[in-house]
């Protein structure tokens, strides 16, 4: 009986696993298409290279997505484990956690390894595009990009209203 | 990032992938020679897009492994402590090493997947083994049973040696990180030779962990700027397309002589991988 009743709860952890990660794969491959579009059909609406460098923002979120898939699977996992009273398992999965976010603080604090890469154009680790568009927000120095501002600002409204 | 650079990418991402797909292996072993090798890309940044296309094939083929109940979550779990350890290690390494001894490392680890496709892998669980430490595996309920649909009923099997299974999955994480490969390679023969698992289960369970063992890399690498979104994203996105058409034709193909040829592609990319390792060396090229 017992035996029975743990299958039954390992079989519907599987399959919630299962769904997370598909459904997720899914989600994080969509995102990282709309980026790749985006980047290569260089978006109208801002023009100056800065949709080159959107695009990629969008991909690097796609990215992000990924990394995180099989990190929020263990941290679902905590949770299932809890919700078994299995806390010796819930505890080992907490270590696997901790140990991604040690993995995390190495990132960043060591320098990496290869500054100078010929390939620094395709990186998108400075955000100045979103420092550009908050600056244009903000203040005086907006002439030309603020008639594309003006154009998202009113799509926003747009979407919020409908 | 032009339409063709990133057509390029994702070309050569799918027949990696599908290949590697074919031959029950992770695509990260097939990406990162052929980025290095014949698109002359760096290797830190082939290494950094190749880790996030190994995370999500694993993703995307877990589902299917989870709701035929081959994996085993608990021992994934249990064993995801040592291979998330190696993964750490391998960062901290990874910008101490030269590049000339990646190239080395990667070419024997290229050179064991050759070989492990020439050697017919035999069921482990068949071999009998003196149940010597049962105390782990059996404090931990690790031992379970899987569905078998050939025999149409659920097999029993026994987890052996945890300890031992624990120290080889250090270094199959540890190897993951530093080359950016799944390193189900590595992770399969280890838990063969150790915990003597059935091949259905050591296969998904290998599967599982590929994907939190290169997440733990990949953050940190991702963090460092060493994956670079106009080449990872490209590359990813191919390979899940290409591990989809490589575990379609899976199912059809067990040729001898197309294993064969696996073999030589495996050896060739190695001694090529090998001789860069040595190029580098010899002209003093700085990382």
């Amino acid at each position: 009986m017992t035996v029975d009743k743990a299958f039954n709860e390992s079989t519907a952890m599987n399959r919630i696993l299962g769904k997370q990660l598909k459904y997720g794969t899914w989600l994080a491959s969509t995102v990282i298409a709309l980026g790749i579009v985006v980047t290569i059909f260089r978006w109208r609406m801002l023009p100056h290279g800065n949709a080159s460098t959107f695009g990629l923002t969008i991909i690097g979120m796609g990215i992000a997505l990924i990394i995180l898939l099989p990190i929020l699977r263990v941290a679902l996992m905590v949770f299932m484990f809890l919700h078994e009273r299995n806390y010796l398992f819930a505890m080992i999965s907490c270590i696997v956690l901790l140990i991604i976010g040690l993995s995390v603080v190495v990132g960043l604090y060591l320098p990496p390894p290869n500054k100078n890469s010929s390939l620094s154009k395709l990186r998108c680790h400075d955000w100045s595009f979103m420092r550009n568009v908050q600056q244009n927000l903000r203040g005086p120095k907006s002439s030309l990009l603020s008639p594309c501002m003006d154009r998202i600002s009113m799509m926003h409204t747009l979407i919020r209203q409908g | 990032l032009d339409a063709a650079f990133a057509s390029w990418l994702f070309v050569m991402s799918v027949g990696a992938s599908a290949l590697g797909g074919i031959l029950g292996m992770a695509s990260g072993i097939f990406i990162v020679p052929l980025f290095t090798l014949f698109g002359g890309m760096d290797l830190r940044t082939a290494i950094g897009a190749s880790i996030v296309s190994v995370i999500a094939c694993s993703c995307g083929s877990a589902a299917a492994f989870l709701e035929g109940g081959l994996t085993n979550v608990r021992l994934a779990i249990v064993l995801e402590i040592a291979t998330t350890l190696g993964a750490l290690t391998g960062v901290l390494f990874a910008g101490l090493l030269p590049v000339s001894f990646l190239y080395g490392l990667f070419s024997i680890v290229l050179l064991v997947s050759a070989r492990q496709m020439l050697v017919q892998r035999h069921d482990p669980i068949s071999d009998t083994v003196a149940d010597d430490d049962g105390s782990w595996t059996e404090k931990l309920g690790l031992h379970a049973s899987y569905p078998d649909r050939v025999l149409g009923r659920r097999i029993a099997y026994r987890v052996r040696r945890l300890p031992r299974g624990m120290f080889l999955m250090y270094g199959a994480g540890m190897i993951s990180a530093l080359l950016g490969i799944g390193s189900g390679v590595l992770k399969i023969p280890a838990m063969d030779a150790s915990l003597r698992l059935p091949i259905k289960v050591s296969s998904a369970t290998s599967n599982f962990m590929i994907g939190v063992t290169a997440s733990a890399s990949a953050a940190a690498y991702f963090i460092q700027g060493s994956v670079v979104p106009g080449i990872a994203g490209p590359v990813a996105l191919g390979s899940v397309l290409g591990s989809i058409i490589g575990a379609r034709i899976l199912l059809q193909v067990s040729n001898e002589k197309l294993r064969i040829l696996f073999v030589v592609v495996l050896a060739i990319l190695a001694a090529q991988m090998l001789l860069a390792a040595f190029h580098i060396e010899l002209f003093g090229k700085p990382t």
